[in-house]
């Protein structure tokens, strides 16, 4: 649609900029949520640093393993390949990023810097109540730069746009397609809603992100089947974010009841 | 003492902080961008941190926490394109992954798999 634009006669890729503004809102939000249990404002900064510096390596992993063949095929013909193309191997089949990965290695970068950090360890439960509220909301502007970019297109489809010229990419050009981004930021945009009301009417409270978990993989496994891109790997007829989102939802579903219990005990 | 090892960490903030604004406009150097913006964050965080405990103020930890952010935003701007949301082209990096046979095909598929990613 807009995929980039020129400044200076540097190419701004859209996706991008909805990533600083996705991540700016979310940090303003987040430092308003932070107030009802009087954290830090530089101790939030510093767990969400550590957050997306563990959604950033866990994303590119999991990017990775879509590419896994290509990767040890690589490795197996190195010598006729040769080591020079090594860097395009891996610049190619870790250059991406996966959602899901992200987010559960956002997660798991808040629990480990929660663990070592004693005056956030008290707050660990909040921090990811805080994290699921953020999670969707960051997810809006993520899928309007998708939007924007011309990736995670949809399927062809009467009702939609048609891209030309796009060459960031091509795939997308001149066919009609369902936007299926625009569907997702607005149900991203309803989950959030959704979580914000749940976290500032203290219901669920420290089990928000198992509530995400149970509904967001939900939104998740039908917008795959309105996907065009398929080129998200597939097994058994389910693309790869679809079998992650069965592994979640069931993750979500038993974790719940476990943790209610836990906050039952005295 | 204690005030010149903060004081130190607001150095180094600042420095990683203007290093990742120099970064960023070097490519692929947007990587370099990126690591230097969330060090320099971190050490000018931890500075200010250190000089609001004891009720002072530091120009210098601001200057690097603003630096910082201002090298992160661009380098992530500049390094991010829509195109490594998805993976654009796998198909025919499958294909290649599939067939040994098309080794020799390889080199020049990466070849244009690399001149796509940029």
């Amino acid at each position: 649609m807009f995929p980039s634009f020129e400044i200076f006669g540097r190419q701004i890729g859209m996706y991008g900029v909805m990533t600083v503004i996705g991540f700016a809102v979310c940090f303003l939000v987040g430092s308003r949520l932070i107030k009802r249990f009087d954290i830090d404002i530089y101790d939030f900064a510093l767990t969400m640093i550590a957050a997306v510096i563990s959604l950033l390596i866990f994303s590119c992993l999991v990017y990775g393993m879509t590419h896994i063949r290509l990767l040890i095929n690589y490795f197996a013909h190195i010598n006729e390949i040769g080591v020079d193309k090594l860097w395009e191997v891996l610049k190619y089949c870790f250059g991406g990023i996966v959602f899901y990965g992200g987010f559960i290695g956002g997660g798991i970068g808040i629990l480990v810097y929660t663990k070592f950090n004693k005056s956030m360890r008290i707050h660990r439960d909040h921090i990811l109540d805080i994290y699921a509220v953020l999670t969707p909301l960051f997810h809006v502007f993520g899928r309007i730069g998708c939007f924007l970019g011309g990736c995670c297109y949809g399927v062809e489809s009467e009702f939609g746009f048609t891209v030309h010229n796009n060459t960031i990419n091509p795939a997308i050009n001149d066919v009609n397609r369902f936007p299926i981004q625009l569907v997702e930021s607005a149900c991203n945009l309803l989950i959030f809603l959704l979580l914000l009301y749940l976290f500032k009417k203290s219901i669920l409270e420290n089990r928000l992100i198992y509530i995400y978990m149970l509904i967001y993989p939900v939104v998740r496994f039908i917008t795959e089947f309105f996907r065009g891109d398929e080129i998200r790997g597939f097994f058994f007829g389910l693309s790869t974010s679809q079998w992650i989102s069965i592994f979640l939802f069931v993750f979500a579903l038993i974790m719940l009841p476990i943790k209610t219990r836990k906050m039952k005990q005295p | 003492m204690e005030q010149q090892g903060k004081k130190g960490l607001a150095i180094a903030g600042l420095i990683f902080g203007i290093a990742a604004c120099v970064c960023c406009w070097a490519g692929y150097g947007a990587i370099a961008g990126i690591v230097c913006g969330i060090v320099g964050l971190i050490l000018s965080i931890l500075a200010k941190k250190s000089f609001t405990a004891i009720g002072q103020k530091s120009g210098m930890a601001t200057a690097g926490l603003i630096l910082s952010i201002v090298g992160l935003v661009l380098s992530v701007v500049m390094l991010i394109a829509c195109v490594i949301c998805v993976a654009a082209g796998s198909a025919a990096a499958d294909e290649i992954a599939n067939n040994p046979e098309l080794q020799n095909e390889i080199a020049s598929a990466l070849d244009q798999i690399s001149s796509s990613v940029q």
